[in-house]
């Protein structure tokens, strides 16, 4: 399990039953809706994805409940993965245009 | 990439305190992201912790104390996130403050009378005046406190990197205005009387009309930016690190997720 000593886990996953990977609840520490809302977008564009959601346990404890639901078998951190390599794609095109643009016009 | 998008940026106006700037071809989910992590996730620098040694002013230690924290600091390099439990020179810089009134006028203790340890490492409005000294400039220094004849203020302060999340204090917007959909086409917004609400600068309908006509099946697509800087950065710099603390959140989280999976997978092998 991650997390030994003092290290604090950022991320879990929760099962629910043994054998169906296809189902999981992802626990995500010291997060909001800045990264589950985005993730949550890019994750919902994947078609194998049945169902992605996210919820805030507690509005005093900064950690959010992230689950996944695949179709077909498919492990539910396989769009995770995906999910997170997209976005930040996208990151890093914005930043690139942005800073292609500040250098030619200004 | 099947699935990301490759949103376009258009830099509309470029100011020492303001930039504009839109976004199109992306979601409202990762825009709004955006704007979140400008406000709460850029790390400045702001003074954190403070030891007053006088204080004879009108003003009580905490109200001075929460005055001098929220005077934002400009610093022209990083300082790093070291591990120490005080406060050392490679995480933060000390300040101090030492003034008295011996004249009859009132003084103001603003936040010109910090001075730094390192030069580097200055509060706010100091800079500018310095820059044009012929320039008549409003005084733009941070009133703290006004003393009068025969009291004095004296006390040390450490200024360390922050983000907005923890406290306002580390907030390096003055304000980011963010729109979309400027005619109301989706109806996000439901006005009892459209025609009361002045028409928004990127409006592109008529004057004589009063809102866009209902498009059932639109997006929103393209985002205004405007991210008023207060001072400590840039309003580029702003843009360009939240852009890197959100890809460095993302591959922070894509690293755990690898390590999650292989314990998962060592544990059932």
């Amino acid at each position: 399990m991650a997390g030994e000593g003092e290290k604090k886990a950022v991320l879990e996953m929760i099962q629910a039953d043994g054998g169906d990977e296809g189902c999981v609840t992802f626990v995500l520490h010291d997060e909001d809706h800045t990264l589950g809302n985005s993730v949550r977008y890019m994750i919902m564009k994947n078609v194998d994805v049945e169902f992605c959601g996210y919820t805030i346990t507690h509005p005093s404890e900064s950690k959010i409940n992230f689950r996944i639901q695949t179709r077909g078998g498919i492990p539910a951190t396989e769009p995770l993965r995906k999910g997170l390599n997209d976005l930040n794609d996208v990151c890093q095109h914005v930043l690139n245009t942005f800073q292609v643009n500040l250098c030619v016009h200004f | 990439m099947p699935y990301a998008n490759q949103p376009t940026v258009k830099i509309t106006e470029l100011t020492d305190e303001n930039v504009k700037f839109v976004i199109e071809n992306t979601d409202l989910a990762v825009a709004n992201s955006l704007r979140r992590v400008f406000m709460s996730e850029v790390p400045t620098i702001a003074i954190d912790w403070i030891q007053i040694d006088a204080n004879s002013s009108v003003l009580h230690d905490e109200f001075i104390a929460h005055r001098v924290g929220l005077c934002k600091g400009c610093c022209c390099n990083k300082l790093c996130d070291c591990t120490c439990d005080d406060f050392c020179p490679e995480c933060s810089v000390e300040l101090t403050l030492d003034v008295r009134c011996t004249e009859d006028q009132t003084r103001h203790v603003t936040s010109r009378d910090l001075f730094s340890t390192n030069p580097r490492v200055i509060p706010v409005t100091s800079r500018n005046r310095d820059n044009d000294p012929n320039d008549y400039v409003e005084q733009d220094d941070i009133l703290l406190v006004k003393l009068r004849k025969g009291q004095e203020l004296r006390l040390r302060a450490y200024a360390k990197k922050g983000f907005g999340k923890e406290h306002a204090k580390w907030n390096p917007t003055a304000g980011v205005s963010f729109e979309y959909d400027p005619d109301n086409a989706l109806r996000h917004t439901v006005y009892p009387r459209p025609e009361e609400w002045p028409k928004s600068e990127y409006s592109e309908i008529e004057e004589d009309e009063v809102q866009a006509p209902y498009d059932p099946n639109g997006k929103p697509e393209r985002f205004y930016y405007n991210v008023e800087s207060c001072g400590s950065l840039r309003p580029e710099t702003i843009v360009m690190s939240a852009l890197a603390v959100l890809k460095k959140k993302l591959s922070d989280l894509q690293t755990q997720l690898s390590h999650e999976i292989q314990s998962d997978v060592l544990t059932i092998n």
